[in-house]
C-alpha cells in the first residue's frame, strides 16, 4: 500500500507519527482515556436512568409487568457494560502513547459552534442564514480557508433548499424574526 | 399462482408513468448520495426523506425502493474510486475494487459491480416475491410470547456479531435501548426519561438518531483527522467495457454471491458484513488464481457485490412480512412506513395490497433502471466523487440539520441531533459498532410491547417463554448466537498464545 494514501474510512488510520495502524491494533491501541472515560459514561448513564426511574409509580397488577422494568433492566445493563470495560482497560497493557490516533480538537468545537448556532438562532435569523453560516463553518472545519467563498455557497444552498422546500414541497422553514422586524 | 397475480398487480401500479417518474427519481437521487464518500444507505435514506413528507404513500415507497437499491450501486462507486465504503457491506466490494481501479481496471470494476448488482436484485427481488408470503403464513402463528423471542434474537446476533467485542456491542444495545425507553409509557402514560422537557413526550426519532450517529459523528470524526488525512480517488481511465474473461470470470461469481446473501440478509441477524464476508471467502477459495486476491482481482468484486445486493433484498422480508428491521436501513424505512401510519407485518398484505405488491414490483423495475443509468453514466458520478471535502460534509451537515428541524418544527430536535452526534464521534473513536444502537432504539419498545403482553397472557409466569416451543427455540438461538463469537474468540486467542509459547 503506498504510503500516501491514507483513507478516511473505517479502515486503517495513521498515527500522529505517520506508522500505520492495523485493523486489529485499533482495538487495543485507543488511548486509555478515550475507553475509560466512554465506561465511566456509561456507568454514569446507568445511574441517571435508575434515578428516574425510581420516580415512577408502579401501578398494582398481578399479571404484568409495569413500566419500571425496561428502565432498570437498561440501567443494570448499562452499569455491567461499564464495568466489564473497565475491567478490559485495567487487564489489558497501558497503550503505547505514540499508538494515539491523532486528532484535531477545533474541528468538534467548530462544528458543533454551527449546530449551536443553528438551535439557538435559527427562528431569529431564518433558515437561509443560518444553513450558510453553518456551511462556511464545517467548509472550515476541514482546513477550507476561504470563508466569503464558503459563506456565498452556503447561503446558495440554504436559498435552494428554502425555496424548494416551503413552496415546493409544502413544508414551513423560518425565514427569520429579525427580517420581519425590519420590514423585509 | 396468487402470487404471481399480486405482482403482476403491482406492476399495474409501479409501471404508471407517475410512479415510474418517482421511481425514476428515486434511484437517480439514491445513487448520487449513495456515491457521495461516507455516506451510506442507511444515511442516504435518512436525508431523502423529508423529500417524500407530502407524498402519497404508494409514490413514497416507490422513491424509497428507488432510493434504497440505488444507494447500493453509489455505494460501490465510491468503494471502488476512492476507498471509502461508507457502509459495511461495501467494504468487500473496496478491497478488490479499488485495488484494481489502482492497477487501471477501475471501469471493469464498476461494471461488474454494476451488472452484478442487477443480476442479484434482481434473483434476491424474485426470491423476495416469494419468500414474503410464506414468512407472512408463518407469521401468523406467531403470538407475543414468540415476536418478543424473535427481537431478542435479531437484538443480541447484532451485538455479538458486530463490532470487536461483545462488551462494545452490548454498549451499544444498551444505549440504543436507553434512547427508545425515553418518551411516553404505552401502557400507563407516565414519562418515562424526559426529564421535564415536553418535546420528549414522543420520544426520540429515530431518524435524528440516525442522521445524528451516521451524518453529524462521521464528520465529526473525519473532521476531526482531516488535519491529517488526505484522500485520494483514482481516475478511470482505458476501456470501459468488460473483456470476454471478465464476463467469463464474472457469472458465478455472481451467482454465488446472489444465493449467499439472500438467505443470510433475511434472517434476523442480518447485516450485509457476513454475506459480503462469505463471499469473498468462498470466491478466493473457488479462484483460479488465487494469488491475485488482493490485486484485484474481478471475482473479489463480482461476488460480494451480489451478495450486498441480494441481501438487501433479503432484508425486505422480515421488514415487510413480519415488521423486523434487521439491518439499520430497515430500522429507518420502517420508520418512513409508521410515519404514514402504516405497519408493515402480516395484516399488511391483507389490507394494503396495492402498497406492497406496488413497493416490490418498483424493485424490479428500480433494478432495470439503475442498470440503464450506470453504466453510461460512470462519468457523471465520477465528477461527483471530486467534491471537495470541505463542501461535501458541509453539505451533509446542512441536510442533517435539515432533516432533524423539518422533522417536528422544533430546535430540540437538532439539539438531540448534536448531542447524539458526539456519542457517535465517541463511538466512532472507540470502534462501538452503531447498528446495535438503532436497532435497540426502535426494536427495544416493540420488544418490551410484546413482552408485557406475553405476560398479561401468561399471567405473570416467565415461564411462559420456555413452554412455548418457537419461543423456546428462539431464545436457545439467541443465547448461542450471543455466546458463539465470545467462545470463538477466546479459542483463537488461546491457539495465539499457544503458537507464540512454543516458537
Amino acid at each position: 500500500m503506498p504510503d500516501k494514501a491514507v483513507k478516511w474510512g473505517p479502515s486503517p488510520d495513521k498515527t500522529a507519527n505517520g506508522r500505520t495502524l492495523g485493523r486489529a491494533e485499533m482495538v487495543i491501541n485507543r488511548p486509555l482515556a478515550w475507553n475509560a472515560g466512554f465506561a465511566v459514561a456509561l456507568l454514569i448513564a446507568a445511574g441517571i436512568v435508575a434515578l428516574d426511574t425510581m420516580r415512577l409509580r408502579v401501578p398494582f397488577s398481578y399479571d404484568s409487568i409495569g413500566p419500571t422494568f425496561l428502565p432498570y433492566f437498561v440501567a443494570i445493563g448499562l452499569g455491567c457494560c461499564g464495568s466489564a470495560w473497565l475491567v478490559n482497560i485495567l487487564m489489558r497493557r497501558r497503550p503505547d502513547a505514540s499508538d494515539v490516533v491523532a486528532i484535531d480538537r477545533s474541528p468538534i468545537l467548530i462544528i458543533s459552534l454551527g449546530l449551536i448556532i443553528q438551535f439557538t438562532l435559527i427562528d431569529t435569523l431564518g433558515w437561509i442564514v443560518v444553513a450558510g453560516i453553518q456551511f462556511a463553518l464545517v467548509s472550515r472545519a476541514f482546513q477550507s480557508a476561504r470563508y466569503l467563498r464558503d459563506l456565498l455557497v452556503g447561503l446558495a444552498m440554504g436559498a435552494v433548499i428554502f425555496v424548494a422546500f416551503n413552496f415546493g414541497l409544502g413544508l414551513n422553514l423560518p425565514a427569520g424574526t429579525l427580517f420581519r422586524s425590519l420590514g423585509l | 399462482m396468487d402470487t404471481i397475480f399480486a405482482l403482476l398487480d403491482g406492476f399495474a401500479v409501479a409501471l404508471t408513468p407517475y410512479h415510474l417518474m418517482w421511481a425514476l427519481l428515486g434511484v437517480t437521487l439514491g445513487t448520487a448520495i449513495g456515491a457521495l464518500p461516507g455516506i451510506g444507505t442507511p444515511l442516504t435514506v435518512a436525508l431523502l426523506l423529508p423529500v417524500t413528507y407530502n407524498l402519497d404513500p404508494t409514490s413514497a415507497f416507490i422513491m424509497f425502493a428507488g432510493i434504497y437499491y440505488g444507494s447500493q450501486y453509489g455505494g460501490s462507486t465510491a468503494s471502488i474510486l476512492l476507498n471509502t465504503p461508507g457502509e459495511a457491506g461495501a467494504m468487500m466490494t473496496a478491497i478488490e475494487g479499488h485495488a484494481m481501479a489502482k492497477r487501471g481496471r477501475g471501469a471493469q470494476a464498476l461494471a461488474t459491480a454494476a451488472i452484478g448488482s442487477f443480476v442479484a436484485g434482481t434473483l434476491g427481488t424474485i426470491a423476495l416475491t416469494f419468500v414474503a408470503p410464506t414468512m407472512v403464513k408463518v407469521a401468523l402463528l406467531f403470538g407475543p410470547a414468540e415476536y418478543f423471542a424473535l427481537l431478542v434474537l435479531a437484538l443480541t446476533t447484532v451485538s455479538a456479531i458486530m463490532g470487536g467485542s461483545l462488551v462494545k456491542g452490548l454498549a451499544s444495545l444498551f444505549l440504543g435501548l436507553t434512547l427508545g425507553a425515553v418518551g411516553l409509557d404505552p401502557q400507563t402514560g407516565q414519562a418515562r426519561l424526559t426529564f421535564g422537557l415536553q418535546e420528549l413526550l414522543d420520544g426520540i426519532d429515530t431518524i435524528i438518531v440516525a442522521v445524528g450517529l451516521f451524518a453529524v459523528g462521521e464528520a465529526l470524526y473525519v473532521g476531526a483527522r482531516s488535519k491529517y488525512a488526505k484522500d485520494e480517488i483514482v481516475a478511470v481511465k482505458g476501456s470501459i467495457w468488460m473483456s470476454k474473461s471478465d464476463w467469463a470470470r464474472s457469472w458465478r461469481p455472481w451467482l454465488r454471491g446472489a444465493l449467499i446473501g439472500f438467505p443470510i440478509g433475511s434472517m434476523p441477524a442480518g447485516g450485509a458484513e457476513i454475506p459480503t464476508i462469505l463471499s469473498y471467502a468462498t470466491e478466493r477459495r473457488l479462484a483460479r488464481n488465487q494469488a491475485e486476491f488482493g490485486q484485484g482481482a474481478i471475482e473479489g468484486v463480482a461476488g460480494p457485490e451480489a451478495a450486498n445486493n441480494a441481501s438487501a433484498a433479503g432484508v425486505l422480508a422480515p421488514l415487510l412480512a413480519l415488521g423486523l428491521p434487521t439491518s439499520s436501513t430497515a430500522a429507518i424505512l420502517l420508520v418512513a412506513f409508521q410515519q404514514y401510519g402504516i405497519q408493515p407485518g402480516p395484516l399488511l398484505f391483507d389490507t394494503r395490497p396495492d402498497l406492497v405488491w406496488g413497493l416490490i414490483a418498483s424493485l424490479y423495475v428500480g433494478n432495470v433502471l439503475l442498470l440503464v443509468l450506470n453504466l453510461p453514466l460512470v462519468g457523471l458520478w465520477v465528477r461527483l466523487l471530486s467534491v471537495p471535502r470541505d463542501w461535501l460534509y458541509a453539505g451533509i451537515l446542512v441536510l442533517a440539520t435539515l432533516g432533524a428541524y423539518t422533522l417536528n418544527g422544533n430546535t430540540v430536535d437538532v439539539v438531540i441531533l448534536w448531542v447524539i452526534g458526539l456519542m457517535g464521534f465517541a463511538m466512532r473513536m472507540l470502534d462501538v459498532p452503531v447498528a446495535p444502537c438503532i436497532l435497540g432504539l426502535i426494536l427495544g419498545p416493540m420488544a418490551e410491547d410484546h413482552l408485557r403482553r406475553a405476560m398479561s397472557i401468561g399471567q405473570g409466569n416467565p415461564l411462559i417463554f420456555l413452554e412455548h416451543p418457537i419461543s423456546a427455540a428462539l431464545l436457545l438461538l439467541s443465547a448461542a448466537l450471543a455466546v458463539t463469537p465470545v467462545i470463538l474468540r477466546r479459542r483463537k486467542a488461546a491457539a495465539v498464545r499457544r503458537a507464540t509459547a512454543e516458537s
